[in-house]
């Protein structure tokens, strides 16, 4: 097991380099004059000359990603044409909201996906299971930002149960800042008011962001298992004898569940990348809204930065993923 | 061998085949409505403008006397704030959304295709380089990338579509190639090498022909998504600029409303859920009818 | 009266297709101490015979529609779920064809064959060699060390060291063996076998029917062996039943059915067989070809 870790670890090093050259690529070649547009309307030739060396336009492409790469490591991550601030500030700024969002989405999936899968696959065939899934072929398809106004309008507004947008109200008092995500600080901080009030501005979004996930981890929770159930090494374990609870709960589960964790670490991927549907509904002041300006404003650092960080969740939780598999898959360890 | 699989020996033909699946399809009842949705919303999408009550506010006619009317008999899903009748628009957003959805699929999958027959049958370092190049591309969040690909192009239809396929690809690429990658080991493939067939010919006419199946599965699950990522980036603004009748877009104009005029973002929003909901009932029916294995 | 009586026994299974006739009354007789070969083709409804004493076919897409199968006077076709399951693994054991993808590839062997002796501990004590109201540490312990002893008694080498391993770390001879330690590790009385040694190598099939014989001579075991290979028919059995759409043509003394087949089936059967001396081109077939079942036969 410890070989299998080791040799995911490393291979993280050539994949993050890559990943970072091919988001730089892409960024630059993409058409457009992101100087032109953050200097303005007005700006001379000589004050376009003057940014673009500032920004480091003017250098040769290969010098302009070895500069981009070093700073990277360096922590500095360029700078936002628009906002006039580091990138990395930005980030540190914005990313723990948007974190926060997707981890209480994704905890929300798996409490009430997983579960509903089992049931739909032991029900299998019977009403329950039918209304499962229509339910949740329809939580798929329905559009996240469509279903996070609809919450609004009948529990923010109609039913007054919760609060309609905003991820901390201004007349509050934030909880001492540790690790950026409100409900952790409030946590540490043994502040209970503060993690009263952002809780209840988690919820809404949170379920509009979490019901795609849920649905999907409940079809394939069912399918898993059904398609498990099938296999010939249940039928040696019903005909030696071994109930059927201990053979779903121990023997089937386990085999199982290797595919539902697959679909969690593409999840955290996905949903970080569409958290910016959620956060313009809900005014939720994440990357996802940070990284639409900074696309309209064709303002390169901050697009690259927000690509970059969240190609490196997706490549870190994929790893995670690989080793919970070999945990419970023994064989692909030997692979 | 287990019981639930071996009742007995049936050899069975093409036909057959066809039969059996379309015997499972029509078996399931949410298939069978997924399908009639869909039509329903073919035909809506092509017959489009003649359906609809009022054509004219579709190319941009305003009526500002007639600003946020709830649903009423003359305007059964009530008027927006320029006056213009929502079920018109919802109607001719129809033909909008259902086209640029297949269109980013079909250009998605023939992009896909390419890369991954290639990269299957060619092999070697070549394989190597395209997968690793489509790896990393999956791994980078591909709203934001499409997002930023529309945005640089210009707003308008064709380039959103092309933005979105753009990222859609990588799933396509990772499909076809383990298909090419298994088929080409096979007999037909060897028989045809033997026969004198020249690489690009043995690939174009005997091993694509048998990665259809699969490529046609994946794209009508496909389609559902599709069509929700266009509404997505019409309601963040990226792609498609008013008076354009794009669902997403709709909503996300809608929201200054909120939440009084209601009937001007929950309309375009149903539509949307339809439409995605349609296809997915669809596709879902014709992947378990081709896999019954899946569903006893 | 017999260990094992199958009379009249009639079983449809429903496909796409319909619902189709596989077992056509079936009547088989086993006792302690005889080892039973039923024979057939594939799709002649062997397979399920053996499912449907255990009450392993699924029910639906199955149905019995007539006949009975008594376990030592028990009646298994009205039986609850509950009680089949008190005498699967401590008087009906199974081994199936395939030893890859019978063992779950998820588990040691060792937790595997502990969980069926402790599940037969929790019926017959005695099999453990604790009284009743022993503990779970005890009955674990118990439990391994009858695993180690049947894994010894298997012939797998070191059982000591390979009990904590996974199943793909062991060959398939060697993995079949396990299965056969599971099989036996509840003290059946009847042993059930669908094809246990055609996944095998020539070579490893000869070893796994010895053993297979050895345990069965020793603990007098009532054997049904379901398999299409005559060969081994004739290594192992004491008894043949040959089977044809759902239907049993004839049974016998092996020797006797071997020398004088009554049925023209058997005939061609045997007559299929290489020998030694069978020449180049000479191989006989059947005519005609593998009958769906249901599809009425003679």
């Amino acid at each position: 097991m410890l070989r299998y870790s080791l040799r995911r670890i490393i291979l993280l090093v050539p994949i993050l380099i890559g990943l970072s050259m091919l988001v730089f690529a892409i960024a630059r070649l993409l058409p457009g004059d992101p100087i032109g547009l953050a200097a303005g309307p007005h700006a001379t030739a000589a004050d376009l000359a003057r940014m673009r060396q500032e920004f480091g336009f003017d250098k040769p492409l290969p010098l302009q990603y070895w500069d981009y790469a070093m700073g990277l490591l360096r922590g500095d991550w360029g700078m936002s044409l628009y906002s006039r601030r580091p990138v990395w500030q930005d980030l540190a700024a914005y990313f723990p909201a948007t974190l926060e969002l997707v981890i209480t989405a994704m905890l929300l999936a798996i409490a009430i996906g997983v579960p509903a899968g089992i049931a739909a696959a032991v029900w299998q065939d019977g009403w329950p299971d039918y209304v499962s899934r229509v339910v949740s072929l329809a939580g798929i398809s329905a559009p996240r930002f469509f279903l996070g106004l609809v919450l609004q309008l009948l529990v923010a507004v109609r039913l007054d149960l919760l609060p309609l947008s905003g991820r901390f109200p201004l007349i509050e008092m934030p909880p001492a800042k540790v690790t950026g995500l409100l409900t952790i600080d409030s946590m540490l901080a043994g502040d209970l008011r503060a993690l009263g009030v952002s809780l209840q501005h988690l919820v809404l979004p949170a379920f509009a962001m979490a019901l795609s996930p849920m649905a999907t981890l409940m079809r394939i929770m069912r399918s898993s298992i059904i398609e498990t159930l099938r296999q010939d090494y249940v039928l040696t374990e019903r005909a030696l004898g071994l109930s059927e609870q201990l053979i779903l709960w121990k023997y089937v589960l386990k085999n199982a569940l290797s595919a539902t964790l697959t679909t969690i670490g593409l999840y955290i991927g996905w949903l970080l990348g569409g958290t910016v549907l959620v956060e313009t509904v809900f005014d939720w002041p994440g990357i996802g809204l940070y990284a639409t300006n900074a696309i309209i404003a064709q303002d390169f650092m901050p697009i690259i930065g927000v690509t970059l960080s969240i190609g490196v969740v997706f490549v870190v939780s994929s790893l995670l993923v690989d080793l919970a598999y070999g945990a419970l898959n023994p064989r692909v360890r030997y692979e | 061998m287990t019981a639930s699989t071996q009742t007995g020996l049936t050899l069975s033909s093409r036909a057959e085949n066809r039969r059996r699946v379309l015997h499972y399809f029509l078996r399931n009842r949410l298939a069978v409505l997924g399908l009639a949705l869909v039509v329903a919303l073919l035909f809506v999408a092509l017959a489009g403008s003649s359906l609809a009550p009022y054509h004219d506010h579709i190319a941009g006619k305003v009526n500002a006397g007639m600003r946020l009317k709830p649903p009423s008999a003359a305007h059964v899903f009530g008027t927006n704030e320029v006056g213009q009748d929502v079920l018109t628009l919802v109607l001719a957003g129809a033909r909008i959304s259902l086209l640029a959805g297949i269109a980013v699929v079909f250009f998605g999958a023939l992009v896909g295709t390419a890369i991954g027959a290639i990269a299957g049958y060619l092999g070697g370092w070549i394989d190597e380089v395209l997968m690793r190049f489509t790896d990393l591309m999956l791994a980078l969040p591909s709203l934001i990338l499409a997002m930023a690909v529309a945005a640089a192009l210009g707003p308008s239809l064709v380039n959103m579509i092309f933005a979105i396929a753009m990222s859609w690809w990588p799933g396509y690429a990772r499909l076809v190639r383990g298909e090419v990658l298994s088929k080409k080991e096979e007999m037909f493939v060897v028989a045809a090498r033997a026969i004198g067939a020249g690489g690009p010919r043995i690939l174009v006419r005997h091993v694509l022909p048998n990665v259809v199946s699969p490529i046609a599965v994946k794209m009508s699950l496909d389609i559902g998504f599709a069509i929700l990522t266009v509404a997505s980036l019409g309601f963040i603004g990226i792609g498609v600029r008013p008076p354009t009748p794009e669902w997403g877009l709709m909503l996300s104009i809608a929201r200054v409303n909120m939440p009084d005029a209601w009937w001007t973002a929950i309309f375009p929003g149903l539509a949307i859920f339809t439409a995605v909901f349609a296809f997915n009932l669809l596709g879902d029916g014709l992947r378990d009818a081709l896999d019954p294995q899946g569903r006893r | 009266m017999a260990l094992l009586e199958i009379s009249g026994l009639e079983l449809a299974m429903r496909s796409y297709a319909g619902e189709t006739r596989v077992l056509n009354g079936i009547d088989l007789a086993i006792d302690r101490g005889e080892v039973w070969g039923v024979v057939g083709e594939t799709g002649s409804g062997k397979s399920l015979t053996g499912l449907s004493v255990s009450r392993l076919v699924p029910c639906p897409p199955g149905r019995y529609l007539g006949g009975s199968i008594r376990f030592d006077g028990f009646d298994v076709l009205s039986a609850s779920p509950a009680q089949m399951r008190q005498l699967r693994g401590t008087k009906i054991g199974m081994i199936f064809q395939d030893p890859t993808t019978n063992l779950n590839p998820a588990f040691r062997i060792g937790e595997q064959l502990q969980d069926v002796a402790l599940r037969a501990g929790v019926i017959a004590p005695e099999i453990l060699g604790l009284e009743a109201g022993a503990s779970r540490r005890a009955r674990r312990h118990a439990a391994r060390a009858l695993a180690l002893a049947m894994l010894d008694k298997v012939g797998i080498p070191d059982p000591a060291s390979r009990i904590d391993d996974y199943p793909h770390q062991f060959s398939g001879g060697m993995r079949q063996r396990v299965l056969i330690a599971m099989a036996l590790i509840g003290r059946p009385e009847l042993l059930i076998a669908d094809e246990p040694t055609t996944a095998l190598d020539v070579s490893v099939q000869a070893q796994i029917l010895r053993l297979l014989y050895g345990l069965v001579r020793e603990r007098n075991l009532a054997v049904m062996f379901i398999t299409h290979n005559l060969g081994v028919v004739a290594q192992i059995c004491s008894y043949v039943a040959v089977m044809y759409g759902g239907r049993i043509l004839e049974t016998g003394p092996v020797r006797q059915i071997f020398k004088q087949p009554q049925h023209r089936y058997t005939r061609a059967l045997l007559a299929a067989v290489p020998r030694r001396d069978t020449k180049r081109g000479e191989l006989a077939g059947i005519a005609g070809s593998l009958m769906a079942a249901g599809s009425g036969p003679c």
